[in-house]
């Protein structure tokens, strides 16, 4: 899954806090009940992400590429992975999620807010809009108006897709992009015959012309039926004497920064009864809700027409809908811009140029394409248990399997590169397992691990315990503790983070970091740590010491390896309830509130005790509520 | 769609077949075209560095006859050493007192002026270079955030709500920087620029050091978002640029179009089905289109020249020719808008930058992802955590020296050309210099510069030092101290009036001044909190023509 390497976030950006803590007064105990965004932290201070590149490619925004790498495996296509039985868990297999425990089924969801369609997601729905008449290249050919458009998400989100701004400069952008786009295609007698039909080559186009058009085309950019008045409006645009081109060329203009368009408007649908604020939605806007939360673009035309025939409007062919958009190929890609978002795997600055970083690394090439490498096998375990086998997300945590072939990153694991056919080898059991143990999450770009970043990464980012960030800070705070030959990494940190105001939030921290101190700064496993002096001469070599007790919520589990490590998480409530919430802000693109806990807690009990990642991740599609609209309230 | 070229003069034939120009009148024009802009109109131009400046290499700091140098107590060490920072002591007190502290005690900056200081350039980083143009600058010294802020985007502008790390200061007052005040302004906008209301460029990132509502009174306040590549600058301000002849404005034939999608957001907008929220969102599109069409609109500056169209250089990495590129052409699209009045409000963002480490230039990023656990030629920020190591010291002062030869003097140079009537651009500019904090990671006397005395407003050719050296120091971090001077507010309230507004338009309480007036975060026992709160208001002491 190369093309999502460059999305907009860093690993780091979400940590607030990178360079080492001291003087923390946090509240800590808040996360897995708590609201509000995952990334916490001082935005814009230490650490603060790279800002990346803004990428428009296909399908995920990130760079331009095709969706996912090629897994094999098992040799199973990206379609069928019996995932659909929803092993495992409180599933259903394929149908509603029950509704979990700890939550109201009768309590209104939060509101969904207007929203305009985000960067990729508009240049993904123009281009599908343009497929069917072979133009959706043309929206490639207008690159100069296409990069006005701001990138999304390089702001206090997680997820690019919770970028909701609205500015001048975007606004300036879709006028920009209407302008070319629709110019371009009707200053072409053939392109604009391929989209209007041969009427639109008549020297002025008939009225049955235009409204065919709106009817076909229009329909699709609106993504409903447009009614009678719409389409006399856009008719206004043929008057005499005004030639077909000018016509069209005014209609698509028009049609390409609509707000039918350019929102994700939903208010075809009725208020529910005895249930107000919230709003029925209508099968076409079902419809959108699913291609636009899997694929990130407008529905397809197999899509529109079960909403045309009312199939969404039964639980029966709803869930049917959900099942096929959700095993198209686009799904893949939007997923792995999740994981690739959540996990921060961009944003990476490169590995440093210096005396001590080439010793340390000891004849291994470090370089952007050991780091690719890197990135693609953690997608690649991810893949496999998502679309390859029904797997979950405890194996993701625990898995040994090794599905890169890059003998590089194999020389680093210490095993054989996979073939990228038949059984992929496994990592040695005693070393690593599961994602968090993965070199694409621990790789540094330097010589010396910094056991608090990685312990605040799987605090925050993977267990989702909020921490607020540190206040009255002593001079000197955020500098990190001096390379010292007589110390090991864990020991510098730990005299560093022993004042007792550090305590509340290092106490948590530290052994989730210090757990991890069996991997050095390139990934590799180790039980010595090596000190490096600036000039690369070796200073000393000491034990690495991961044993630690992990405090997971309320859970106190003994830690001496790795391994143990990603059992600990694995089995701990707290990894999910993260999961489910991570992915939610990401489905949604919005936070839960209190009034989310059942669209939540659904998504949890499906990962949970085995469920598929496949049930999982569809299942948010099927919880009632988003199959229709809360308004906010006034 | 006929296009229809509309004159700017509108000959009428006299008797004898005699041509009679008539002057351009608004009232002749067939919807809201512009009047042509005034001579001379202002400009603001900020630029931001991060996190500080060494104070000995900012200030004047050495031996010049007429001036105590004070004695310097040295930081290798760490720790700091208060008013033995080894900066020039100024002796001539300005002509209004910055105010009075709790214990009815006046006190008063100094200054001198910057000539004193030429020979071997104000300081390091003030070098020789800026020579030509102490005449036109200020160099300011003892400016004080008033919030705990730490790491921030918009304080430089009068935001210091993002980014502080204070719990105490967690509800700092979220305000517009005062570009956006300006961008949205009739008294500094009388008609809508052609270009932009204001221009962000960083080679660096897209997230600026600008907040806005967008000219929607009591909307939501978003951070800007800056342009990273030079040729979707240019794209956008110049590829259908039809500047050169004055005469001939031409009708876009969008216009009626882009009133249809206006209409079409009003009918959307007035579903029942969509919340006040929703509703206003839509407004905010409707607005914004609006604003488009009035740009459209607007007549081209006269003698005007779209530039060259630049390479696009897209943001990645800190390659120093790349970033040296990228600068440059930011910089004259920068000049090039503000010429041909395409805007009067630019921001650079320096994010990323040029200085040395081990002897050899080396590009820098004020925050990167994987820069920790060693010193990083790539890591600005932690550079500038690691004051005791003189080498990492010695980065952030080349990185600066480096922005005052090749961002900053640029800059100065290329506005300081004729505008037509033996004044230059420069002179009808401010041009702002500050930073993300003070030294070391302190909000106190945050290093400001300006260049351009705003049409003759700013009192140049000056250093101003507003620190109060009477009071004692609370505590200092290296060589930065935590001592009264004057709020930055007044620096802001300096700016805006500058151009021309009033306190009634941009105070949200009569003798407020702008931004944040609370020193949330500090306490009066720690921390110098001692201000006179009754001038924050004012302008600053001492500094107008």
């Amino acid at each position: 899954m190369a093309s999502f390497r460059r999305l907009s976030l860093a690993r780091a950006s979400a940590l607030g806090f990178v360079l080492g803590l001291a003087g923390c007064t946090a509240e800590i105990g808040r996360g897995a009940d708590g609201t509000g965004a995952a990334t916490g932290g001082s935005t814009g201070g230490s650490g603060a992400a790279a800002s990346g590149g803004s990428g428009n490619g296909q399908n995920a925004g990130g760079s331009s590429g095709n969706a996912g790498s090629s897994t094999g495996g098992g040799g199973s296509s990206t379609g069928g992975t019996g995932g659909a039985g929803g092993a495992g868990g409180s599933g259903n297999a394929g149908g509603v999620p029950p509704v979990p425990d700890d939550c109201d089924p009768t309590a209104t969801t939060s509101a969904t807010p207007l929203r305009r369609l985000g960067r990729a997601e508009y240049l993904n729905t123009l281009r599908d809009l343009l497929a069917p008449s072979g133009l959706d290249g043309e929206v490639d050919a207008i690159a100069s108006a296409t990069d006005q458009l701001p990138p999304d998400g390089e702001n206090e989100h997680l997820f690019s897709g919770m970028d909701r701004r609205l500015t001048q400069r975007h606004v300036d952008a879709f006028y920009g992009v209407a302008d070319a786009l629709a110019t371009r295609i009707t200053e072409d007698g053939a392109s604009l015959e391929a989209l209007a039909g041969s009427c639109a080559s008549d020297a002025e186009p008939t009225e049955t012309c235009v409204s065919d058009f709106m009817q076909s085309f229009g329909a699709r950019a609106f993504r409903r039926v447009p009614t009678a008045a719409e389409v006399s409006r856009y008719l206004e645009l043929r008057t005499a004497g005004t030639p077909s081109s000018e016509v069209f060329r005014g209609v698509l203009f028009t049609l390409f920064q609509s707000p039918e368009l350019l929102y994700h408007l939903e208010i075809g649908g009725d208020e529910v009864s005895g249930r107000e604020p919230v709003y029925a939605l209508t099968g076409y806007e079902k419809a959108s809700r699913l291609s636009y939360l899997f694929w990130q673009s407008m529905p397809d035309e197999q899509l529109t027409a079960a909403a045309a025939a009312g199939e969404l409007d039964t639980d029966q062919g709803y869930e049917a809908a959900v099942e096929r958009v959700f095993t198209d190929p686009r799904t893949r890609a939007t997923l792995g811009q999740f994981w690739g978002e959540w996990l921060g795997l961009s944003g990476f600055a490169g590995f440093i140029d210096s005396a001590a970083f080439s010793a340390f690394s000891d004849g291994v090439t470090a370089d952007d394409a050991l780091f690719d490498a890197m990135a693609d096998e953690t997608y690649a375990l991810i893949d496999h248990f998502t679309w390859d086998t029904t797997g979950s997300y405890g194996d993701v945590l625990t898995s040994r399997l090794f599905f890169s072939q890059s003998s590089a990153l194999a020389e680093l694991y210490g095993v054989e590169a996979w073939s990228g056919s038949g059984d992929p080898p496994s990592l040695p059991a005693t070393e690593r397992s599961g994602l968090l143990t993965r070199a694409g999450l621990l790789v540094e770009g330097n010589a010396v691990t910094n056991p608090i970043k990685r312990g605040a990464f799987v605090l925050k980012q993977m267990l989702c315990e909020e921490i607020d960030p540190p206040s009255d800070l002593p001079p000197d705070a955020l500098t990190l503790p001096a390379v010292d030959p007589t110390l090991s990494t864990r020991s510098r940190f730990e005299a560093k983070t022993s004042p007792p105001e550090c305590a509340g939030c290092h106490g948590m921290l530290n052994p989730l970091g210090f757990a991890l101190e069996s991997f050095d700064a390139l990934g590799r496993f180790r039980t010595m740590e090596q000190v490096f002096a600036d000039d690369g001469e070796l200073l000393s070599t000491m034990d690495v010491n991961p044993v630690v007790e992990l405090v997971i919520g309320d859970v106190t589990t003994p830690v001496a390896t790795p391994v143990e490590f990603s059992e600990a998480i694995a089995a701990s409530r707290e990894a999910y309830e993260c999961l489910a919430k991570q992915y939610y802000r990401f489905a949604l693109r919005r936070d839960e509130s209190p009034a989310d806990a059942c669209t939540v807690g659904a998504i949890r009990d499906q990962a949970l005790d085995g469920g598929s990642l496949h049930a999982t991740f569809r299942s948010v599609a099927l919880v009632p509520s988003f199959r229709e609209r809360v308004m906010e309230a006034p | 769609m006929k296009i229809h070229r509309l004159k700017r003069r509108m000959f009428l034939h006299g008797a004898g077949g005699a041509l009679f120009a008539l002057p351009w009148l608004p009232s002749l024009a067939p919807r809201e075209l512009h009047a042509a802009p005034s001579a001379n109109p202002l400009r603001f131009i900020a630029i931001k560095s991060y996190s500080t400046q060494n104070i000995r290499d900012f200030y004047p700091s050495r031996a010049v006859s007429g001036y105590t140098l004070r004695n310097y107590g040295g930081d290798e060490s760490g720790g700091g050493n208060g008013k033995d920072d080894g900066t020039l002591a100024l002796s001539q007190a300005l002509a209004e007192s910055s105010g009075r502290h709790s214990n009815g005690t006046a006190y008063t900056g100094t200054w001198a002026p910057l000539s004193d200081f030429a020979s071997g350039g104000v300081s390091r980083i003030l070098g020789e270079e800026l020579n030509p143009y102490l005449d036109k600058m200020l160099l300011l010294r003892g400016l004080d955030f008033l919030p705990d802020t730490n790491h921030n985007d918009g304080g430089m502008l009068g935001n210091y709500a993002g980014g502080s790390i204070s719990d105490s200061a967690s509800s700092i007052e979220e305000f517009e920087t005062i570009d956006q005040v300006l961008a949205y302004s009739d008294k500094f906008y009388p008609t809508v620029p052609r270009g932009a209301r204001s221009l962000h460029l960083s080679p660096g990132r897209s997230n600026t050091f600008s907040y806005t509502r967008s000219g929607t009174p009591g909307g939501s306040i978003e951070q800007v978002i800056a342009d990273t590549n030079p040729r979707a600058v240019f794209d956008r301000l110049f590829a259908d640029f039809t500047g050169g002849d004055p005469m001939e404005p031409t009708v876009n034939p969008n216009l009626a179009l882009v009133d249809r999608v206006i209409e079409d957001y009003r009918r959307v907008r007035d579903s029942s089905k969509l919340s006040q929220a929703d509703k206003a969102a839509l407004e905010q599109h409707m607005n914004f289109m609006a604003e488009l069409q009035a740009r459209l609109e607007a007549p081209p500056a006269a003698g005007c020249t779209a530039p060259t169209a630049p390479p696009s250089v897209p943001n990645q990495g800190v390659d120093v020719s790349t970033l040296r590129e990228s600068y440059g052409l930011m910089i004259d699209l920068m000049v090039a808008a503000i010429r041909c009045d395409l805007t009067r409000i630019v921001t650079l963002d320096v994010y990323k930058a040029i200085g040395m480490s081990g002897g050899s230039e080396a590009g820098f990023e004020h925050s990167c992802a994987s820069c920790e656990g060693n010193p990083n030629p790539t890591d600005w920020h932690r550079a500038a955590h690691d004051w005791d190591q003189m080498d990492q010291r010695e980065k952030v002062i080349t990185i600066n020296e480096w922005i005052a030869r090749e961002v900053f003097l640029p800059v100065l140079e290329k506005l300081d050309v004729d505008q037509g009537d033996g004044t230059t651009y420069l002179d009808s500019s401010a041009v702002l210099w500050g930073n993300e904090l003070g030294m070391n990671h302190l909000n106190y006397s945050i290093p400001t510069v300006l260049a351009g005395s705003a049409g003759g407003y700013l009192k140049t050719g000056r250093y101003i030092d507003y620190i109060d050296w009477n009071r004692s120091v609370k505590f200092s971090q290296h060589n930065g101290m935590v001592i009264e001077g004057v709020p930055y507010n007044r620096l802001l309230v300096t700016l805006l009036q500058a151009f021309g507004l009033a306190p009634a338009d941009y105070e949200t309480a009569a003798g407020q001044g702008y931004a944040e007036t609370s020193t949330l975060g500090k306490s009066a026992d720690a921390f110098a909190v001692d201000y006179d709160f009754a001038e924050i208001g004012k302008v600053l002491p001492d500094i107008t023509a």
